[in-house]
């Protein structure tokens, strides 16, 4: 399967530098947040779907990252232990705005809030073309699950048994999600594709 | 030989499936196939440039620095204990650990002294207890009448996950194969029950519903279910 992008390899610290942050060298672990950062953005940016989510889905996942260094375990690789924090703290977040948004529908008109969303903005709309718009809005209408396994397997190149140990699923859990977010994008990407090939 | 679905083919786009040769063949062999491949793949391929990153200039990861920093602790970071306090933390926990390890089986070494037959039966009938759980929550969502208010079955969903993880994993190492199936098939349905919005939409509940009759979710738990308490029962369903 030819994808745009392809797994990222894990960029190269040397285990001093993980040592020196976990012995509490700020330096040491500016030098970690500043490599790290790019990616985890395009990560977390995917996942929520929208700019601001994933900025603070960057920061949140690296204040984690902080509080949870002294049971990195070094033999396993940062860039690993860093995704996997990103794809979690990006996943609850969309699930919190989820809850909160459904509660918010219920809120009368004068008292509504903005809230992030997945949906294209005006910029994109004028941006975008039309299969961008529709997979916008196909991927908005997944599940979070399905979506950032979906994500994982279609963008970040991960493994379903990978996806599956990120996420804390079963290997059938894990599959049947991204077999329904699949599913899902082909039913709203098809006839567009389809018309896109009729044309001249 | 079986069917190819769409499911096998996404796994194999993917470069996941079992035996890529073989499907690999199967298509060249078959127009039909070759066809829904290529839709798949063509489908897949918009994909890939429909969802562009916005870029991040080179100052990010300073930026990302910058905003981090005071909520670390005003610019200093605690250190974490070191290596040998960390070593005699550890060794702290591991005799606390032991200690309760020795008390626990000391309670349990009357129970331990039961037949092998008996300790499965203990296991089987607190799983069975688990899977009756979980038809009556399946039973719940697909009985309830019209959009609802899932809060308490997401609750209940929640509680059933956590089991249902264990269970699978128990049923797998002891070569229940048929049962670790049944609890793998389950465990996406209440993951995503559990997650789901507290006043979900009418169609949302609706995909729920058409999951659970898609899957013969409920059909399958139940048997299940019978299989452990009464394998009499679950013969007569299988018939």
């Amino acid at each position: 399967m030819e994808h745009a992008e392809h797994r990222t390899p894990e960029t190269p610290e040397t285990p001093e530098i993980i040592e020196r942050a976990r012995a509490g060298d700020a330096e040491a672990f500016r030098e970690l947040v500043e490599s790290h950062s790019p990616k985890i953005f395009r990560l977390v940016y995917r996942i929520t779907g929208d700019e601001a989510s994933a900025e603070d889905a960057v920061q949140e996942t690296f204040l984690r990252a902080y509080r949870s260094l002294g049971r990195f375990d070094a033999r396993s690789g940062f860039g690993t232990w860093l995704h996997r924090i990103a794809v979690n703290t990006a996943l609850e977040l969309v699930r919190k705005q989820q809850r909160h948004r459904s509660r918010h529908e219920e809120m009368p008109a004068g008292e509504e809030r903005p809230l992030p969303s997945s949906d294209p903005g005006p910029d994109r709309l004028a941006l975008g073309g039309e299969v961008e718009r529709a997979v916008r809005s196909a991927l908005a209408g997944l599940s979070p699950m399905e979506r950032t396994a979906f994500i994982l397997r279609h963008f970040e190149d991960r493994s379903i048994a990978e996806i599956c140990d990120q996420l804390g699923l079963g290997v059938s859990a894990g599959k049947q999600a991204v077999f329904r977010a699949v599913k899902k994008l082909r039913r709203v990407l098809e006839p567009l594709v389809q018309r896109q090939e009729v044309r001249p | 030989m079986k069917h190819l679905e769409d499911d096998d083919l996404i796994l194999y786009l993917y470069g996941e499936a079992e035996d890529p040769e073989e499907i690999r063949r199967r298509i060249e062999a078959s127009p039909e196939l070759q066809a829904r491949c290529e839709a798949l793949r063509r489908v897949l391929a918009a994909v890939d440039g429909a969802l562009p990153v916005p870029e991040r200039g080179e100052g990010y990861g300073a930026e990302v620095w910058k905003r981090i920093e005071p909520r670390l602790g005003r610019g200093r970071l605690i250190p974490f204990p070191s290596r040998p306090f960390r070593q005699a933390i550890r060794w702290a926990a591991a005799a606390l650990i032991l200690l309760a390890v020795g008390f626990g089986l000391g309670r349990l070494s009357r129970p331990a002294s039961l037949p092998q037959e008996a300790r499965d039966r203990i296991l089987l009938a607190t799983v069975a207890n688990h899977l009756d759980r979980s038809e009556r929550l399946l039973a719940e969502v697909s009985n309830s009448p019209g959009p609802a208010d899932l809060a308490a079955e997401r609750a209940w969903a929640r509680d059933l996950l956590n089991a249902n993880r264990l269970y699978r994993q128990s049923a797998h190492q002891a070569g229940r194969q048929r049962l670790a199936g049944v609890l793998d098939e389950l465990e996406p349905f209440l993951l995503d029950l559990a997650h789901a919005p507290d006043e979900p939409s009418a169609e949302q509940i609706e995909e729920l519903r058409e999951r659970i009759a898609a899957q013969s979710l409920l059909f399958k738990v139940r048997v299940a279910s019978d299989r452990l308490t009464d394998p009499m029962k679950a013969q007569k369903h299988t018939l």
